[in-house]
C-alpha cells in the first residue's frame, strides 16, 4: 500500500465517508435504472441515521441470518471486487483493509438489511458510481401485462404483481433507512410498489419538486394538473421538508437525481389505486387532488440480474415557422432507459424522420441501461466510422466504436442523419445516456443544451450473490474519444439552459426551445 | 485467402451492464492439431504435444471424417445475470452459422456462407463484418482447421511448462503468417487442449480474450469440450454444450438473411 492510499483511506475513516458511501450506492443503481427505488431507498441514507437506527434495532430484533450466510455474501462481494474492479490501485482504497475492518461486522450482522448495510459502507469508499447492493426482492421479476414477451416473465395471478409485495416488504425490511430517502412516508399499503402513475414527471427546482411534464390523457392531466406547479404534499406529508433533509447530505446534482427518484417513486403505485396530493398553483394558492395512477407506458422487461423496468420511446414531428416565414420540420425523440426495446423503436423513429431538418434527442431524466446500445443508437447518426469512447478493464479495453447505417433491420435502405442534431441533458441523465452524449458530443456531431449530466458514468457489472442478492460494480473506466473522463465531472453542455418554474408555468420548456432554435439557425446558415 | 485469425467477440460493455452480442468462440473444437514434421519454425516437443491431442481426440481419420456438425446447449453471462440458449452449424471448408437467444437481448446471429461473413443483432442491425473480425467464422466453418497447423501457423513454439488455471500444462506460442500470436495450453495429464490467449479482432477493437476449453466429453461419438469459457477483461461468457450430431446439416441453413443480403445489395451498388 503506498502512502497515499494509507492517506486517502485514513481521511475517509476520519470525514466518515459512511455518509457518502450510502449515497454513491444509490448513483449505481440509478444509473442502473432501477426506477422502482426500492433498493435507493434502502441504501442511500445519511450513515448517522444509520448507525443510530441500526445500533438499536441490531440489539432489538432476534438474529434472522447466519454468520456463515453473512460471511458468504461478504466476501463473494469483496473477492469480486478484487478481482474485478478496474484500478488495480483501488481509486487509492485499501481494500484488503476495508476487508478486515468491515469483516468482524459483516459476521456479527443479525439480518441481511444490516449486512446490506455494511457492504454498502465497503462499496461506498471508492467515491465512484455503479457500486451497490441490489436486494433479493426487489430483482425478481415484476408481473405485468405489459412485460416485453422477450423476457418471457410469469405473469402473476393476484391484481397486485407479487414482486410488488415483495418489494413493499424490503421497504419496510429497510424502514430504519428510508427516514431521509423516502420523501414521503410510506403509510399507504400501495405507494412506490407498482407499475403505475399519474402521469406527472418532475424535477427539483430550487430545491422544490416541479411538475415538470404530464403525460397526455393521463389522470393528472385529466384533472388539470399544470407544469410549473410545486408539488407540495402527498398524503399529508411535506415533499419539500423531505427534499431539504436530503440536501444536508448530497450536492445540488444529487438532490436532482435523488430527489426526483425518491419522489416519482412515491407517487407509483399499483395499478386502479389513488393518491392524494397537494400543489402549490403559480399564483400561491394550494389545490388539493385526488389522482388515480393508470399503467405506465412502455413494455416492462427484465434484462438479467436487475428488477423489470418500464421502457418507452416517443417521437413527434415539430413543424416550425420563423419571422421569415420559412418551415423547419425538427424530429424530437424521447426515451426513458437504455434497455434492448429501443433498439427498434428508435431505427423506427429515425426512419420516419429521416427528412427532418434537424433533430432533438431527449435524454433528460434518463438514467441508463444497456452500454452498448449507445453504438447502435449513433450509428443512425454519424455518417462515418467512429468511436463514442473507451472503456478500459483490468487488462484490456474495448471501444464503443460506430458503424453507420445503411439499411434498416427490415432490408429498407437508411443512410444516417445529417441535420443538425442537439441533445437535451440534465442531472437525471446518468451513465450510458452520458457515454452516448458526450461520446458525440466528442465526435463534434452534436451539441448539448441543458444541464449539466450525472457523472456517473462507469460500465459496471452484475454478480448474484449467494444469498441472491446482487452486487452491482463498475468493471470498467470510460473516457470519451478526445480523453474526457465523464465519471463525476459529467457531460457539460454546449448551451446551458436550466428549466425554470415561471417557464414551465407558461408552458415552455427553456431547453428545448433553445435546441429548436439553435436548429432553426444551423438550418438557415 | 488468408483471413487474420481472430475472434468475434462483441461483449459489449454494457455499461453499464452492457453487452452487445456475444462471442462465439470455438464451438468446433474438434478441429485440432496434426503437425508431423519438425523444422525450425515447428519445434519437436511443441508438435509431439499437439499430436497427442490428435490422438486423444480420436485420430485423424476420426476428425477427418466430420464434414459438418451441429451444436446446441445454453449461454451465460454471469456478471450480467443473463442466460439462454444457443445453436452452432458448420460444414467445412467454409460455411457457418451461429444463433444465441437471450432474454430481452433477442436473437444474435452471425453466419459465413462460402462467401460472406455477417452479423445481425437487435442492436446493431445486419453487418457485413470487414475481413479483420470475420477470421473466427472462418475458423469455425473449417471442421479440420487444425489439421493443418503447419500451413496456418508460421511459428510454434514450445514455452515449457507452466500451471494454468491450477492445472499443469503444457505452453506452446504460436505465430499466424499475419504475425498475430496467440497461446495455447495443454493438460499434461490428459493431453487435451485447456485453453488459449488470443489478441481478437472485434466489433469494440482489439482485445485481449482468453478461452477456457473444460469438461471434455463424448458428444455425438466425438470427444470435445462441453464448457466453453471466454473471458474478456472480467467478463465472463459460458457456453455449454449438450448436444451434437455430425454430418446431418441441411446447408440452407447458411443462407443469408434477407435484412443481410439487402445490405451486401446496398454496400456493391455503384
Amino acid at each position: 500500500m503506498t502512502l497515499s492510499n494509507t492517506l486517502v483511506h485514513r481521511l475517509n475513516r476520519e470525514n466518515s465517508l459512511k455518509t457518502k458511501l450510502q449515497t454513491y450506492t444509490l448513483r449505481l443503481i440509478l444509473a442502473a435504472g432501477l426506477t422502482t427505488s426500492i433498493t435507493l431507498t434502502a441504501c442511500s441514507s445519511s450513515q448517522e441515521v444509520v448507525e443510530k437506527k441500526s445500533s438499536v434495532k441490531q440489539s432489538e430484533q432476534a438474529r434472522t441470518i447466519t454468520t456463515d450466510e453473512a460471511l458468504a455474501d461478504f466476501d463473494a462481494m469483496w473477492n469480486i471486487i478484487n478481482e474485478t474492479h478496474f484500478d488495480p490501485e483501488f481509486n487509492g482504497v485499501d481494500w484488503e483493509a476495508v476487508r478486515d475492518e468491515l469483516r468482524p461486522q459483516a459476521a456479527d450482522a443479525r439480518n441481511r438489511s444490516a449486512l446490506r448495510g455494511i457492504m454498502s459502507d465497503a462499496l461506498g469508499r471508492f467515491g465512484q458510481s455503479h457500486f451497490g447492493i441490489i436486494p433479493d426482492a426487489s430483482a425478481e421479476p415484476k408481473a405485468s401485462k405489459n412485460t416485453d414477451s422477450a423476457s418471457t416473465q410469469t405473469p402473476s395471478n393476484s391484481s397486485i404483481p407479487s414482486a410488488s409485495v415483495d418489494s413493499h416488504r424490503v421497504v419496510e425490511e429497510f424502514d430504519g433507512y428510508n427516514e431521509i430517502e423516502v420523501v414521503v412516508p410510506d403509510n399507504s399499503a400501495t405507494d412506490g410498489a407498482g407499475d403505475a402513475d399519474t402521469g406527472i414527471d418532475i424535477r427539483i427546482i430550487d430545491g422544490e419538486a416541479v411538475v415538470s411534464s404530464i403525460r397526455d390523457q393521463s389522470p393528472a392531466q385529466l384533472v388539470g394538473v399544470r407544469t410549473g406547479w410545486v408539488l407540495n404534499a402527498a398524503r399529508g406529508h411535506s415533499v419539500k421538508a423531505k427534499l431539504d433533509q436530503l440536501a444536508k447530505y448530497v450536492d445540488e446534482n444529487e438532490l436532482e437525481i435523488h430527489g426526483v427518484s425518491a419522489v416519482k417513486n412515491t407517487l407509483q403505485g399499483p395499478e386502479n389505486t389513488n393518491i392524494d396530493l397537494t400543489f402549490e398553483k403559480g399564483d400561491g394558492s394550494l389545490i388539493d387532488l385526488n389522482i388515480a395512477r393508470e399503467p405506465m407506458p412502455g413494455e416492462f422487461v427484465k434484462f438479467g440480474n436487475l428488477p423489470p423496468m418500464s421502457t418507452h420511446l416517443q417521437w413527434e414531428k415539430i413543424s416550425n415557422v420563423d419571422p421569415s416565414g420559412q418551415q423547419s420540420d425538427i424530429g424530437l425523440i424521447a426515451f426513458n432507459i437504455w434497455m434492448i426495446p429501443i433498439a427498434p423503436k428508435f431505427e423506427r423513429a429515425m426512419y420516419e424522420l429521416r427528412d427532418t431538418d434537424g433533430l432533438i434527442i431527449d435524454l433528460r431524466g434518463n438514467p441508463g441501461g444497456v452500454g452498448a446500445l449507445s453504438s447502435a443508437v449513433s450509428r443512425f447518426l454519424v455518417s462515418e466510422k467512429g468511436s463514442l469512447g473507451t472503456m478500459t478493464m483490468r487488462g484490456t479495453e474495448l471501444k464503443f466504436n460506430i458503424e453507420p447505417v445503411v439499411v434498416t433491420t427490415w432490408g429498407e435502405r437508411l443512410a444516417p442523419y445529417t441535420g443538425p442534431i442537439a441533445i437535451l441533458t440534465d442531472a437525471g441523465s446518468a451513465s450510458t445516456s452520458e457515454v452516448f452524449a458526450g461520446g458525440l458530443q466528442s465526435l463534434g456531431r452534436v451539441k448539448v443544451f441543458g444541464t449539466r449530466s450525472a457523472g456517473m458514468a462507469l460500465p459496471a457489472g452484475m454478480d448474484k450473490l449467494p444469498s441472491g442478492d446482487v452486487l452491482l460494480h463498475a468493471i470498467a473506466n470510460y473516457v470519451t474519444s478526445t480523453g474526457q473522463l465523464l465519471e463525476h465531472g459529467g457531460v457539460i453542455p454546449d448551451y446551458k439552459v436550466e428549466l425554470t418554474r415561471k417557464d414551465l408555468l407558461n408552458g415552455i420548456d427553456s431547453p428545448r426551445d433553445a435546441a429548436e432554435r439553435w436548429i432553426a439557425e444551423s438550418i438557415s446558415e | 485467402m488468408k483471413i487474420k485469425r481472430s475472434i468475434h467477440t462483441a461483449i459489449a460493455a454494457t455499461s453499464f451492464i452492457a453487452l452487445s452480442g456475444v462471442a462465439v468462440q470455438p464451438f468446433n473444437s474438434l478441429a485440432t492439431a496434426s503437425i508431423t514434421i519438425a523444422d525450425d519454425n515447428h519445434d519437436a516437443k511443441a508438435i509431439e504435444i499437439i499430436n497427442t491431442m490428435i490422438e486423444a481426440l480420436g485420430g485423424r481419420e476420426s476428425i477427418e471424417s466430420i464434414k459438418s456438425m451441429k451444436s446446441t446447449g445454453t449461454i451465460s453471462i454471469p456478471m450480467a445475470g443473463l442466460s439462454g440458449t444457443v445453436e452452432s452449424f458448420g460444414m467445412t471448408p467454409d460455411k457457418f452459422f451461429l444463433k444465441i437467444s437471450l432474454p430481452a437481448m433477442g436473437e444474435t446471429l452471425q453466419g459465413l456462407n462460402g462467401k460472406t461473413a455477417w452479423s445481425s443483432d437487435a442492436m446493431n442491425g445486419p453487418r457485413i463484418l470487414p475481413p479483420e473480425e470475420a477470421g473466427d467464422l472462418i475458423d469455425q466453418a473449417d471442421l479440420h482447421l487444425r489439421l493443418n497447423y503447419e500451413e496456418d501457423y508460421k511459428l510454434i513454439k514450445f514455452e515449457g511448462e507452466v500451471v494454468f488455471e491450477s492445472e499443469k500444462a503444457y505452453k506452446i506460442n504460436l505465430t499466424d503468417h499475419d504475425d498475430v500470436e496467440s497461446t495455447e495450453y495443454y493438460s499434461i495429464e490428459s493431453g487435451l487442449q485447456i485453453a488459449s490467449e488470443i489478441v481478437a479482432n472485434t466489433a469494440m477493437g482489439v482485445t485481449n480474450i482468453t478461452v477456457l476449453m473444460q469438461d471434455y466429453k463424448e458428444l455425438g461419438g466425438h470427444l470435445q469440450p462441453s464448457k466453453i469459457i471466454q473471458k474478456v477483461g472480467p467478463t465472463q461468457i459460458i457456453i455449454e454444450i449438450s448436444e451434437v450430431e455430425y454430418n446431418e446439416v441441411d446447408e440452407s441453413v447458411f443462407e443469408l438473411p434477407a435484412s443481410v443480403k439487402a445490405l451486401l445489395e446496398a454496400q456493391q451498388a455503384p
